[in-house]
């Protein structure tokens, strides 16, 4: 059976979980740090395939390429963690395969950004391009209130924060709380689904959300893996709204956290993930 | 698989602590400081105070 390289950053909780997987299911996961890896013409990582599981997505896209350039199976490949590392490229890509998501703008100049933002319509949501954890993550229920939040972002030292990205208000709160879904695609399959719960926007498990199971319907299952395939396929997460119409996709992440999920759906998605990497690596 | 509990100081308020890390890169919490403290090394173990979290970290 086909090795894998697990690399990673920090050792989570999901990661050990991975470890622990890999040996209830004889898999030959070999954990390595990416502190440690220096990556040559012909290698560097060690393992017949290569998990990447970097916390830094810069770490992780620049494994992927080189792992994928070596002809080393990859998951997630490079194309698909580039997609997911760009929310607006994960949009515009959302968008042009037939995927219901948020109406979203990218824009550079503040006033630019502001009559996007117009044209959007109050309540709307601006975001860093590349964030993830909700970091800098802004509703804006106003002009003024979108001013400041767009001139805080022009003040930050990285050009990456003044890529204004923009997109609709997907209300979801009935009255006591929101929700949206984590859906959990692993290759060409639905394996898991949550739905997270909070008083508070946004609604994500790092900052508190409550999670519980999300039935896996047909119509979850096929927005899901056209989803993912829209971005590249491989190990992913989607952040999915309920909207009046039907599912909306609003983000799409390659390096799931999914100590959340295993709880509520009893799935094994360690192991999952695993068996998807040795699949990936036989053929 | 054994695992050994070796004892190190805090590198922040020099505080013992008591760890059996099996993987760098790995997480210790410094009961009287709170600080977060990242495995650096296993065999000497050694650890680092955490660094914050970077602009590109996460899912």
């Amino acid at each position: 059976m086909p090795s894998v390289g697990l690399v990673y950053g920090r050792m989570r909780e999901e990661e050990k979980l991975l470890v622990e997987a890999g040996r209830r299911e004889g898999i030959d996961v070999r954990p390595q740090h990416d502190d440690a890896l220096t990556l040559g013409l012909d290698g560097g990582i060690d393992g017949d395939a290569v998990l990447v599981r970097s916390l830094s997505s810069t770490r992780a896209l620049a494994i992927s390429r080189a792992a994928d350039a070596w002809g080393r199976p990859v998951i997630n490949g490079p194309q698909t963690i580039s997609t997911c590392m760009d929310k607006g490229e994960t949009s515009f890509r959302l968008h042009h395969a037939g995927i219901p998501t948020p109406d979203s703008r990218i824009a550079f100049d503040i006033e630019t950004a502001l009559a996007a933002l117009d044209d959007l319509g109050y309540p709307a949501v601006i975001k860093p391009v590349n964030g993830s954890w909700a970091r800098l993550v802004s509703r804006v229920r106003d002009r003024e209130e979108a001013r400041q939040i767009l001139e805080h972002r022009q003040m930050l030292p990285n050009p990456i924060q003044h890529v204004y990205y923009m997109q609709s208000f997907v209300d979801t709160f009935n009255g006591s709380r929101h929700r949206d879904v984590r859906a959990v695609v692993v290759g060409d399959q639905l394996i898991a689904a949550i739905g997270r719960v909070s008083p508070n926007w946004p609604t994500n498990t790092a900052r508190g959300a409550t999670t519980e199971n999300e039935p896996l319907t047909p119509e979850l299952e096929d927005v899901c893996l056209r989803a993912a395939h829209a971005v590249g396929g491989g190990v992913l997460a989607l952040d999915l709204l309920a909207g009046p119409e039907g599912w909306l996709v609003h983000e799409v992440n390659h390096n799931l956290e999914f100590r959340n999920t295993i709880g509520p759906t009893g799935i094994d998605i360690p192991a999952r993930i695993l068996q998807h990497t040795v699949q990936e690596a036989r053929q | 698989m054994s695992i050994t509990t070796q004892a190190i100081a805090c590198p922040e308020c020099a505080a013992a602590i008591d760890a059996a890390p099996q993987f760098t890169g790995e997480i210790v919490d410094c009961a009287d400081c709170g600080v977060e403290l990242e495995v650096t090394s296993l065999a000497p173990l050694r650890v680092e105070v955490a660094p914050e979290i970077e602009e590109d970290w996460g899912e």
